[in-house]
């Protein structure tokens, strides 16, 4: 077995380090706005609330609440950001969704409950 | 310094996105790695390197565990082919491990009267079960090995697929085996064999950055191949003059993305293709050179009628269905020549101004164009035609593996293309393309299992591909019967005829063990279920559909007393081999002595030493200089088995997977991302392959030179219609697939309670005009009825396709629901490739 390759091990450790995570293996993380809990890497479903939404809006509509960008003053809204890594260059203060995250729905589906 | 409210949100954006990180990174450490042993007590979490076991998108995944249990699955950054990125089903992996009905002891039935019931199954032992399924197996061997088959699939890891393979076909000398992917890929298979004389995609997933127009042919991308999807999406928000034509037979999340939808009426696409090539030619906007230097022409058996009966197989037209004959291009043009754009319109409802704007697309060389397709080019009555047709254009075009400018097959499962088609799983096939009917193949074979020259003539004529397979069983052909890997009574079409019709002669006739991690419905109707362990419960790898093979590590055990499957293998095999002899050498231990123990019924060795070592044997087939006899056979005949070349096991461990072939270089073992295409191959290209078997500075910078003569065949197909059209009592056309959220039939992503809580029920989708004219709305329950049998669902206006009037479509993944009751197992006379997608149905409200 061998490990990450270095210039990886590198990019996650500099990451870890601006981003202050330290975090315990295994935290579940709550939702801002719904409560509800998630583990590590798992993407929060969207709520049925937002039925139709990406559909009719797409990813703008959900940046609009959930990302930041200079038209909008969206954290004030209380709704869960999107994590770092869903900007370019991993930097959320680029303000700019990294291109295949823009699909929102592979990860996020509408619950239906 | 000053700070404003702009500054503050972003300042609060940033930081809130970190903290939302952080959550992702916890507990982030370095891979540990466990050498194959699970080793995650203790407190510490330990990384280890994946893929998903879900979809042949094949991404990369880093499974985290704690205390012998998989705690995360985030995206893995240095596998090639996802780059990170996944899917809401890789990500929710974890889940899938830990549903509450987990199979975690020996399952045997006593009263066959029980199948089809939840009931009926007692605990036993290991000892126990697995003498009652080998003494079944070995008893129907003796007596009559046609009676006897092994149901595998594209989600069997590679080095259990191989395993698998040399015991059915060296070590029972049968070819009733054949996997799941006889149901998805089958078409591509035939159509790439037909076409390269080589089964592969020539490109890979960057083309899907590169190229300038897409254009998706029954595909579903969104919601089947979903990373791959989000590529697409990424490539077309990068450059807004890249273009999406989507044709397909209804509007699906995929066409959200596209410039133009070409709905056509179903099983016309090979009309829109073949006018697309006409045009080209008409209009004299074909590549000259590149057909010049590449491309010959053929014509093959037409009027072949559909592969509905049972007696077809066997029929003079089926018996001529792969016959072909050359033609010139003069004459090929003339064979498309009645395919005019107005034509195919007429055909297939698309106007015939948007099949000209097509063509033009594929006429304009100064753009990049890229088809891909999946199932609704596959799993067609006509799937290995529409295949070649689609190759037709590309060939003429000069559009074939080329970076961003090419056509690719997408595949269905995990490893479909790894173990089904690469292994050999087929009941047609040998490991690395090789098939039993040719002479030298099994030649070539023999000398790599070490078998006496000629052992393997026994095997010389295919055995049960899966629909014959199946309709064999419900009629009582089939005495014994392992299925792994797969749910065969919620996936196979015509389950009416499959599940026995009601009366279950068949299937109460035959023996039927299935390996499983969930209670299936399989399970329902199996003799003996032996509970497997799942993913990362043991090592493993997959092939992907862009020829990446990698490794995913052993990360926890398996609960209560599952097994890996590849150990049930070699305790069913060196129970039924006892006495047998090989060579002179007893037969167990002269095919899987190297890697088990069958005295002390064990493997010598960690799952990584196993898995490496089995690789180490299957390798050789593409490494023909690792053993001197088989060197020998392919220099003789020509056999170039080099072309596919894999590496040592721990180069795809240390790379995060690898695409081949894989040479190499100074030291360096560098993969190939684009086939046949001349270049560096420090770059991807294909410098090796070229540089030995082909030739330099032909058009496109490109040399087919796994083709006969080195010339890719384009193949003149004519259209013919479906199978079954609507009439009076089946009105609708019936199309079934997947959705996002679940895998194939649900038995694993239907236990994680977020993809359940997304997707909790399979819905007809519905015309509204439809619902309004047989009054219906959404929610209502509804009898679907089609020649081959009922089922009840529920109406959906609102659903995830939209299907146009007189159309309907239900997803595949829900039991209770049952869908292939009503589908028909008419297949495509050449790849045998069930036509999932045009039952003809008529709705009634309930």
């Amino acid at each position: 077995m061998r490990t990450m390759k270095k210039s990886k091990m590198i990019c996650a450790a500099v990451l870890t380090g601006v981003l202050g995570a330290a975090a315990l293996a295994g935290c579940a993380q709550e939702m801002a706005d719904t409560g509800a809990t998630y583990n590590p890497g798992e993407p929060p479903l969207m709520t049925a609330s937002h039925e139709g939404r990406y559909e009719s809006l797409g990813a703008a509509g959900c940046f609009g609440c959930h990302g930041g960008s200079d038209e909008v003053e969206v954290f004030l809204a209380a709704a869960t950001p999107l994590p770092a890594d869903h900007y370019v260059g991993g930097d959320a203060s680029t303000h700019e969704i990294d291109g295949p995250r823009a699909e929102c729905i592979t990860c996020h589906p509408v619950a239906q409950e | 310094m000053e700070l404003t409210r702009r500054t503050f949100v972003k300042s609060t954006a940033v930081a809130l996105a970190s903290a939302a990180a952080a959550g992702t990174m916890a507990g982030c450490s370095s891979l540990a790695g466990t050498g194959g042993d699970a080793a995650t007590s203790g407190g510490d979490s330990a990384k280890t390197v994946g893929v998903c076991r879900f979809c042949g998108c094949g991404c990369g995944v880093i499974v985290e565990a704690k205390d012998g249990k998989v705690i995360s699955v985030t995206g893995d950054p240095e596998n090639g082919s996802s780059r990170g990125l996944n899917c809401v089903k890789g990500y929710y992996l974890a889940g899938a491990l830990y549903g509450e009905d987990r199979l975690t002891t020996p399952l045997i039935r006593d009263d066959k009267s029980t199948k089809g019931t939840p009931d009926g199954l007692r605990e036993a032992t290991w000892d126990e079960a697995l003498d009652l399924v080998a003494g079944k197996l070995r008893d129907t061997w003796k007596a009559d090995k046609s009676r006897l088959a092994f149901w595998g699939s594209g989600q069997q890891p590679i080095v259990e697929g191989y395993c698998t393979a040399k015991f059915w076909k060296a070590g029972l000398l049968s070819n009733n085996i054949d996997p799941n992917a006889r149901l998805c890929m089958a078409s591509a298979v035939v159509g790439f064999m037909n076409v390269f004389q080589t089964d592969e995609p020539a490109g890979c997933y960057a083309d899907i950055d590169e190229t300038d127009v897409f254009v998706t042919w029954g595909a579903n991308m969104a919601e089947a191949h979903p990373m791959l999807y989000s590529r697409l999406t990424a490539r077309k928000l990068a450059d807004e003059a890249v273009r999406h034509y989507d044709v397909t037979t209804m509007t699906t999340r995929t066409s959200a993305s596209a410039d133009k939808v070409l709905t056509f009426r179903p099983g016309s696409d090979i009309a829109i293709a073949n006018a697309i090539a006409n045009y080209l030619i008409v209009n004299d906007k074909y590549d000259h050179d590149f057909v010049a230097d590449h491309v010959q022409f053929k014509q093959g058996t037409e009027n072949i009628g559909n592969a509905t009966d049972d007696g077809y197989d066997k029929s003079d037209i089926g018996q001529a269905v792969d016959n072909v004959e050359p033609i010139t291009f003069e004459a090929f043009a003339a064979r498309l020549a009645p395919y005019t754009l107005e034509y195919a319109s007429e055909l297939s409802g698309v106007p015939a101004e948007d099949i000209q704007e097509l063509a033009e697309v594929f006429a304009d060389k100064s753009r990049k164009v890229l088809s891909l397709w999946t199932m609704g080019v596959n799993q067609h009555n006509r799937g290995t035609w529409m295949n070649h047709c689609i190759y037709n254009i590309h060939l003429l075009t000069g559009r074939y593996a080329r970076p961003g400018d090419g056509a690719f097959s997408l595949t269905g499962q995990p490893t479909a293309c790894g173990t089904a088609r690469e292994v050999g799983t087929f009941s047609h096939r040998l490991p690395a393309d090789l098939v039993v009917k040719n002479p030298d193949h099994r030649r070539y074979t023999e000398a790599i299992w070490d078998l006496p020259n000629g052992y393997l003539d026994a095997i010389e004529k295919p055995g049960y591909h899966t629909v014959k397979m199946f309709r064999e069983l419900s009629k009582g052909g089939i005495d014994f019967l392992w299925s792994a890997h797969n749910n065969w009574a919620v996936s196979m079409p015509n389950l009416t005829r499959f599940l026995g019709r009601g009366d279950l002669t068949g299937i109460n006739d035959a023996f039927i063990c299935v390996s499983e991690v969930y209670p299936t419905l399989s399970c329902q109707y199996a003799d003996v279920v032996l509970p497997a362990a799942m993913w990362v419960e043991r090592e493993g790898a997959f092939g992907n559909g862009e020829r990446r093979t990698a490794v995913f590590e052993k990360a926890v055990d398996a609960p209560g007393e599952a097994k890996w499957d590849l150990w049930m293998l070699m305790e069913v095999a060196k129970r039924v081999l006892a006495g047998e002899q090989i060579g002179g050498e007893d037969a167990f231990d002269h095919l899987f002595g190297a890697w088990y123990d069958a005295e002390a019924g064990a493997f010598k060795g960690t799952d990584r030493e196993v898995c490496s070592s089995i690789w180490e044997e299957y390798r050789t087939f593409s490494n023909p200089s690792l053993n001197p006899d088989a060197e020998a056979i392919n220099a003789e005949a020509k056999l170039k088995m080099e072309a596919k070349q894999l590496a040592p096991y721990e180069e795809y461990i240390y790379n995060h997977g690898l695409t081949w072939p894989v040479r190499e270089v100074d030291g360096k073992w560098l993969p190939t991302l684009w086939r046949f295409c001349d270049g560096p191959q420090e770059d991807g290209f294909d410098e090796y392959g070229v540089e030995t078997y082909g030739e330099h500075d032909k058009a496109g910078g490109v040399s087919f030179y796994k083709s006969a003569d080195k010339k890719p065949s384009a193949v003149f197909r004519p259209y013919e219609p479906p199978a079954e059209e609507p009439s009076d009592e089946y009105p609708f056309w019936f199309c079934t697939g997947r959705l996002l959220e679940h895998w194939h039939t649900g038995s694993m992503t239907r236990r994680v309670p977020e993809l359940n809580r997304a997707l909790p029920e399979a819905l007809l989708d519905m015309n509204p005009a439809d619902c309004e004219r047989l009054g219906v709305t959404d929610g209502d329950r509804v009898r679907l009825t089609s020649r081959f049998g009922t089922c009840d669902i529920t109406v959906s206006t609102a659903g995830r396709t939209r299907p146009p009037a007189g159309m309907v479509f239900a997803p595949f993944f829900a039991e209770e629901t049952l869908i292939n009751l009503v589908v028909q197992d008419t297949y495509c006379p050449l790849s045998k490739e069930p036509d999932f997608k045009k039952t003809c149905v008529s709705i009634e409200k309930i």
